[in-house]
């Protein structure tokens, strides 16, 4: 019992030192970067949202993120404040909605409520599965929306996928096919409905959909993501669209 | 987050391991009792030594003190070799994934496996270019963070990253100039007016 407490007494400050050095270079650095590349005026309406968001313990790092996208697509200051503050309220939206969320929980939870998903849907999604990350349903969710899906027919079937036992991966391999298809030219609301009925029949089972059977797995944007399958139609050889070459 | 830096903060935490204070016998007596305590307060429907999170998410607690300390000590070696395998090689997001942040307000933590990091691979054809970086939501748009890698024969640039399963933004610097993955569909920012690449990473 003495090793034990022992161990523990060594551990606990080592572990969270490594905490802190973990964390704060990320946060420090974004800060510094906003505070050099922002005008003092932008800065200082940022650092109070973010401030104010620590102080409510909420995460602030999606508030750096979007100031920092601002930045990097030099996008007025205007427009970074209207992201910056938009962001702190969807933030706060949906960690009422999303209990009890992870940081992944909430992030996706913003992007939903920027796509124009309603509050009601991230409580119901969070009621769906009460003891796990929603962060792929909801980005999912959110992405159907921004591809043409009608909100209410995305949320509704997600909400059917969940309740039928799909898994994560499946719904991920869900919304890469509509996208896939949407690219071909297909209508998204007819390749949504017709994904979404092949990943009902295929059960919470591998089915026709992706099968992640691995801890560690690659993904290929654009070439169909999450699988360690063999290429589908949409290889790169294959691919209606060639590489642009900038 | 480059390797020398890396190396800077691992010899950092490798050093404040060295520089622990000497070990107060009085103290470790003290904290055991108090574990101990801790366990005969607890509620005694419990697993025992399960490791339990409150709904709030604003503290732990278990129903056996000194299993509840050595839960509570693994998760947090875990967490130091999670950031030192993270940044050893140069990704903090997978160090930032892997390290147990202390939860917020009505934040929690998910079980590691299924919010574990997948490798996701980019890759952008731009044989003419003399740099590309990746910046996406993940690592804070910061063009220095991810820096891709060209086959000279193919022209092709490349960077495998771990991100978190869930939908995620980014594009690719190509000598200064942001440029879309024109293999990935495109999302616009109702906020910003801007456009970036989307990946949707499927869990488990």
């Amino acid at each position: 019992m003495r090793h034990l407490a022992l161990a523990l007494v060594l551990l606990l400050p080592a572990a969270l030192s490594a905490q802190q050095l973990a964390a704060a270079p990320d946060v420090a650095r974004q800060r510094a970067r906003l505070q050099r590349e922002l005008d003092p005026a932008t800065f200082d309406f940022v650092s109070r949202i973010v401030d104010r968001t620590a102080q409510r313990g909420l995460p602030i790092e999606p508030l750096l993120n979007g100031a920092a996208e601002g930045l990097t697509h030099r996008a007025a200051p205007a427009k970074i404040r209207l992201k910056v503050e938009r962001m702190a309220q969807r933030l706060e939206l949906a960690s009422r909605a999303l209990v009890p969320a992870s940081r992944g929980d909430l992030e996706a939870g913003v992007e939903a409520l920027g796509a124009g998903v309603p509050v009601a849907t991230l409580t119901t999604i969070r009621q769906l599965r009460p003891d796990a990350s929603v962060a792929v349903e909801l980005g999912v969710l959110a992405q159907l929306v921004r591809s043409g899906v009608p909100l209410e027919k995305a949320s509704a079937k997600i909400a059917e996928l969940m309740r039928a036992g799909s898994r994560p991966a499946q719904i991920v391999a869900l919304g890469d096919s509509v996208r896939s298809d949407v690219q071909r030219g297909y209508p998204a609301i007819e390749v949504f409905d017709a994904r979404a009925r092949g990943v009902l029949a295929a059960g919470s089972g591998s089915g026709n959909v992706a099968a992640d059977g691995q801890n560690v797995e690659v993904a290929l944007p654009g070439f169909g993501t999450s699988t360690n399958s063999p290429p589908r139609n949409n290889a790169p050889t294959a691919s209606p669209r060639a590489p642009r070459r900038p | 987050m480059d390797h020398r830096s890396g190396d800077d903060l691992l010899e950092r935490v490798v050093g404040e391991l060295r520089e622990l204070p000497p070990i107060d016998e009085a103290q470790i007596t003290r904290i055991v009792a108090a574990a101990q305590a801790a366990g005969r307060d607890g509620d005694e429907r419990d697993e025992p030594g399960v490791l339990r999170l409150e709904p709030t998410g604003r503290r732990w607690t278990g129903s056996r003190g000194l299993p509840l300390a050595w839960a509570a000590a693994l998760v947090l070696a875990a967490g130091v070799g999670g950031y030192l395998v993270g940044d050893r090689r140069g990704e903090p997001t997978v160090a930032s994934a892997l390290a147990p942040t202390p939860p917020a307000r009505g934040v929690v933590a998910v079980a590691a496996a299924e919010n574990a990091p997948r490798l996701t691979q980019f890759m952008i054809e731009a044989p003419r270019a003399e740099r590309v970086a990746l910046v996406g939501d993940f690592n804070g748009w910061d063009a220095s963070m991810t820096p891709l890698v060209r086959d000279p024969s193919s022209g092709l640039w490349t960077a495998t990253v771990a991100l978190a399963p869930g939908r995620h933004t980014y594009a690719f610097m190509v000598d200064s100039t942001i440029t879309l993955d024109p293999r990935a569909p495109e999302s616009r920012d109702p906020d910003l007016g801007t456009r970036s690449s989307v990946v949707l990473v499927g869990g488990r």
